[in-house]
């Protein structure tokens, strides 16, 4: 009947099935081992968490121009989802570099374009959790989102000039199984996403309508 | 209202700092045993440049443990971040269906009186 | 009645920030109070052999800028919103765009005296002799102090509508400048010597893209930000 309730089911079997693609479809990688198994839960959250900033970039674009509650909610939702992905890909990242490069970070485009986007959304989040809900710190959040995407393009070239190309073209060079277990646990842990991005824009709902509810009480009761 | 927030607010916080604590206690740990085997320095080539060297049992180990802190995190944080999410949209829905009901009792109250 | 020119209001906003900063020294005595400050805390912090104190000194002069950066950006629109001129001011028919550009010129020229007196003060203490590359490092300092301003600005007016506006700007504006810091860093190094590089210009042409970004994009969007 509902549609949230059976994808929710749809996606929690499919989270099994993804850990069965990581752990046993796939064949052990030759030079990395069973840590490279890594690999098939932390690219997928890397590109959702790139995809959660895009978003909250289209959401801040879309409130600043129509000044709808939606869009705004949409941005706050996505950034929130795409932060819970970017920790997921920080805190991975280095357990898999550290058995494969010998050290846990490396100065590196994409490494640090990552953590500055994960510093960007704790800053949005932070604004958004002890700013205060009024419209202005809406807008704020809004600038942030807007100014967050250019910035991380700014980021990734900087230390590209810095530090030069790291050539790890880690999709092209595995095997098709390899290939086939990544796209599908990127294909499910995108379902579990938008899920999440849907869940947070209704309690962020609710909590708004709750706001607007109490304060209509309060008029009342003053009446 | 306001500590409940906050407190809410700093939940995930703690989670996070948890969640990035455990890659330095394995770290803490290899520093302890002698000669962990690390492949090479720090600016080791890339992983491709690797495939001749030699597999020693503590990197292997490493492997395993890395692997698995790698998963319990991504659990960690998903059903963490989901079952917060189910428990914030019951309370957030109840409170809702109440203040509905109240300003509905209260507006159904007044009409009453109006009329009679 | 007409509305003025852009430039002469970007003119007017200037010269009426300047003249009551020059008036009260508010904003500029605490700015380069933090500055020598942040100078002694950084040589006492750093002072080691000359080969280290001239590697240590990019960071220093860089991470000087964006602190007491901050304090004036901060301080962009405190008067406007404490004498309540703030609505006015969007409400005038000037253009909104100038009047920020005019604030973030304002904020530019705040961040310019102050380094004038941080950055001799630095080196001094530090003993780095860096007369002979000055003008490419005040050329970089320079585009950073815009590249600051032009992100900071903005984002000042709006967290006037914010709790806690003094410590959110900060924690929202060090990541968005991140660029300009790795550049400038970078760059002074290389002017110094002490940062392998190809050349200290490419890194100057950097910061000026993200200033001519940033900068217009602000000013873009700045007339969506504050109407109503």
């Amino acid at each position: 009947m509902k549609p949230f309730p059976i994808a929710t089911a749809l996606s929690a079997i499919g989270l099994f099935a993804a850990h069965w693609l990581a752990f046993d479809f796939v064949p052990m990688e030759r030079t990395m081992g069973a840590v490279q198994r890594i690999f098939y839960f932390h690219v997928p959250s890397a590109w959702l968490c790139y995809l959660g900033f895009l978003m909250c970039f289209v959401g801040s674009v879309g409130y600043l121009w129509t000044r709808r509650s939606r869009w705004d909610l949409f941005a706050l939702a996505s950034a929130e989802v795409g932060l819970i992905f970017g920790f997921i890909v920080l805190i991975t990242g280095p357990l898999w570099a550290r058995p494969a490069w010998g050290a846990w970070w490396r100065w590196e485009p994409r490494l640090v374009s990552m953590a500055l986007m994960v510093l960007i959304f704790c800053a949005y989040w932070v604004l958004r959790s002890y700013g205060g809900s009024g419209e202005g710190v809406k807008r704020f959040a809004a600038i942030l989102g807007v100014f967050g995407a250019p910035n991380i393009v700014f980021v990734h070239l900087a230390v590209r000039k810095w530090r030069g190309t790291h050539p790890d073209q880690v999709v092209s060079r595995s095997n098709s199984d390899m290939r086939i277990a990544l796209y599908s646990v990127l294909a499910i842990l995108l379902v579990v996403f938008v899920l999440l991005v849907v869940q947070r824009y209704r309690i962020h709902k609710n909590a708004f309508r709750v706001r607007a509810l109490r304060r209509r009480l309060s008029r009342m009761g003053a009446m | 209202m306001r500590s409940s927030s906050m407190r809410r607010g700093l939940a995930p916080l703690m989670l996070a700092g948890a969640a990035l604590m455990a890659p330095l206690a394995v770290g803490a740990q290899e520093a302890e045993a002698p000669a962990a085997a690390a492949p090479a320095t720090a600016d080791a080539p890339p992983p491709a440049a690797q495939s001749a060297f030699q597999v020693s049992e503590g990197l292997e180990a490493m492997r395993y443990r890395h692997l698995w802190i790698a998963y319990g995190v991504i659990w960690l944080f998903v059903f963490g971040f989901v079952w917060r999410n189910w428990k914030l949209e019951r309370a957030t829905s109840r409170e809702l269906d109440a203040l509905e009901a109240r300003i509905g009792d209260l507006e159904g109250g007044a009409g009453v009186k109006v009329d009679g | 009645m007409n509305a003025p020119g852009f430039f002469s209001v970007v003119g007017v906003v200037l010269a009426k920030d300047l003249r009551t900063e020059l008036r009260s020294k508010q904003t500029l005595m605490t700015m380069a109070m933090f500055g020598l400050v942040l100078t002694f805390v950084f040589a006492f912090g750093f002072v080691a052999d000359p080969a280290t104190n001239k590697k240590v000194l990019p960071g220093a002069l860089w991470a000087s800028l964006l602190f007491t950066g901050t304090l004036g950006v901060g301080r962009t629109f405190a008067r406007e919103a404490e004498l309540g001129a703030f609505a006015a001011l969007v409400l005038s028919p000037a253009d909104r765009a100038a009047v920020l550009l005019g604030k973030m010129l304002g904020n530019l020229a705040m961040s310019i005296v102050v380094m004038v007196l941080v950055v001799p003060l630095l080196a001094l203490m530090l003993r780095v002799d860096i007369t002979a590359t000055a003008a490419i490092i005040a050329l970089q300092l320079l585009l950073g102090a815009l590249g600051f301003a032009v992100v900071g600005t903005p984002l000042a007016v709006m967290a006037v509508n914010a709790r806690f506006a003094e410590v959110l700007l900060p924690i929202v504006v060090f990541p968005l400048v991140t660029p300009v810091l790795i550049a400038g860093v970078k760059g002074t190094g290389i002017a110094l010597g002490t940062t392998i590089g190809e050349d200290a210009w490419g890194w100057v042409q950097f910061i000026a893209a993200f200033d001519v970004a940033f900068g217009v994009g602000g000013l873009f969007l700045f007339e969506r930000m504050v109407t109503e």
